[in-house]
């Protein structure tokens, strides 16, 4: 019987390995591009807080 | 002025106001021709294209059915905006706005807009009928769902045209608003035709009829609810 | 602390990639690894709806009272539920394409997500067709709201009414859900982080709405 949890990572083979490896470098990409964006919003605001800032 | 109540003279108000409009049509009757013709148009061209002879007796009733509808579709597309959007044109909304509460206007628009596309229906359906050689198992519930189906698609559009009249791009935007909430009714609409067409049983297709009512019940409230902040300036 | 929070999000996510890819397993009865999708598809379609309600909430807010914070709140979400719902479609198809070989079936559910494609449509249309910025806020929150009422007529009544080629909903019709303990995980988890990636991105639209509005009195 196939284990409820894979006990070992499934083998980086091929197609599958590659996909996830793209998917992971653009969603990193997006989310450094995100804090980027966050920063220059928060200057731009200069003090202007909506209520999920916090200090 | 604070004792007065608009309640006793809603309804009179929207009377008036319906006849109003409908007398105004009548002396013209330009639109109501130019779009009785529209209907025509579009049917003849479905007729040529999808008639009778064309199609396997299977795949009649629902290709029929569909038809139908796009035909008083486009016939709402085409005609229903005009309620509010002749008041904006030429002028006369403020005046409008002063003279009758908010709720009679939507209520006489409403009774207008009914009229016209029950007038595109009468025309269009035994004509229908008659050329495509459209047969109705269950004409009982073929008429239920017209009339709630007709219902369902003048308040849509009704209501939609109060929002149009004051943007840009009005005959477009009419369109684009008017489609999503058209989508369900219609759906149901078509999906009843189809079984009044292929089944005898009227209540084989009871449950589009249900469908219809509540989605009218539903429009039809939300629209009087929030007419008054669309109506006002 | 929201910066933490932001930094755990964007690690977490890379996380849940890794694991929708190679560490939970493919599931039966889907076409070889195409059941990895819903780790994707089904969190956008969520988004795209609570952004749906979002839209209306704040639609009905700002009818009550009139602050335009509340119009803000409404065009952002609606901003970015279209964006959601137009991935929660192409991932749809997709999947569609893998599993039946067709891209599009006019499926019933399938077909429900463009309705909800098609008011987010409306709704952004009719704002970009007025010029006053309180016309523009009361019309489309009228807008919202009748689209929000009709809407469930076809996203639920007709799907209910029919047989759809749509896989089970996660509550299937008994009420539980019928996932192997890895796929659930990672599938809560996607829900999350997606759920946390709109909010960030709603507030950011909000506050770029504000900016520009106080740059222009």
């Amino acid at each position: 019987m196939s284990p409820a949890v894979p006990s070992v990572p499934a083998p980086p083979y091929g197609a599958l390995f590659y996909v996830a490896a793209v998917n992971i470098v653009i969603w990193a990409g997006l989310f450094l591009y995100l804090f980027y964006i966050d920063r220059k919003v928060r200057a731009a605001s200069g003090g202007v807080r909506t209520p999920e800032d916090r200090p | 002025m604070s004792g007065a109540s608009a309640r006793p003279g809603l309804f009179g108000a929207a009377h008036a106001l319906f006849l109003k409009d409908l007398l105004s049509e009548w002396r013209t009757r330009t639109s109501t021709n130019a779009l009785l013709l529209f209907a025509f148009a579009v049917l003849i061209l479905v007729g040529y294209a999808v008639g009778p002879t064309s199609l396997t007796p299977e795949d009649r009733p629902a290709v029929h059915s569909v038809l139908l509808w796009i035909v008083l579709f486009f016939s709402a597309m085409t005609g229903l905006s005009r309620v509010f959007v002749k008041e904006e044109d030429a002028g006369t909304g403020a005046a409008l706005r002063l003279s009758a509460p908010p709720h009679a206007v939507l209520l006489g628009k409403l009774l207008a807009n009914l009229t016209l596309l029950g007038a595109v229906t009468l025309f269009v359906v035994p004509l229908f009928l008659a050329l495509m050689s459209f047969e109705v198992k269950s004409p009982a519930l073929f008429v239920l769902l017209l009339v709630f189906g007709n219902l369902g698609l003048a308040s849509a559009c009704t209501f939609t045209a109060a929002i149009v009249a004051k943007a840009s791009a009005k005959g477009t935007m009419f369109a684009v608003l008017a489609v999503p909430l058209l989508l369900p009714p219609l759906v149901g609409a078509v999906m009843g035709t189809r079984v009044a067409a292929t089944e005898a049983d009227f209540f084989a297709g009871l449950d589009f009829v249900r469908l219809l009512v509540a989605y009218d019940g539903v429009v039809t409230t939300a629209a009087f609810i929030l007419f008054d902040a669309v109506w006002r300036e | 602390m929201l910066r933490a929070a932001q930094l755990i999000l964007g690690l977490g996510m890379v996380v849940i990639i890794w694991a929708s890819f190679l560490w939970a397993r493919p599931a039966e009865n889907f076409v070889g690894q195409s059941s990895r999708i819903v780790f994707y598809h089904v969190p956008m379609a969520w988004v795209a709806t609570i952004a749906f309600f979002l839209a209306a909430w704040h639609s009905a807010v700002y009818l009550r009272k009139r602050r335009i914070e509340s119009d803000d709140a409404a065009s952002a979400a609606a901003r970015l539920g279209f964006v959601f719902c137009i991935l929660a479609t192409v991932t749809g198809s997709i999947f569609a394409r893998v599993m039946w070989n067709a891209y599009w079936n006019w499926d019933p559910r399938q077909t429900s997500i463009t309705l909800l494609l098609l008011v987010y449509g409306a709704y952004l249309g009719l704002r970009g067709a007025i010029e006053d910025s309180e016309r523009r806020a009361t019309l489309s929150a009228a807008y919202a709201l009748v689209a929000f009422v009709t809407v469930p007529f076809l996203m639920f009544a007709v799907p209910r009414m029919y047989a759809s080629l749509h896989p089970d909903t996660v509550l299937n019709a008994r009420g539980k859900i019928e996932m192997s303990p890895d796929i659930k995980t990672v599938f809560f988890a996607a829900n999350l982080a997606f759920l946390a990636l709109f909010l960030w991105l709603y507030n950011l639209d909000r506050k770029v709405s504000r900016i520009l509005r106080e740059a222009r009195p």
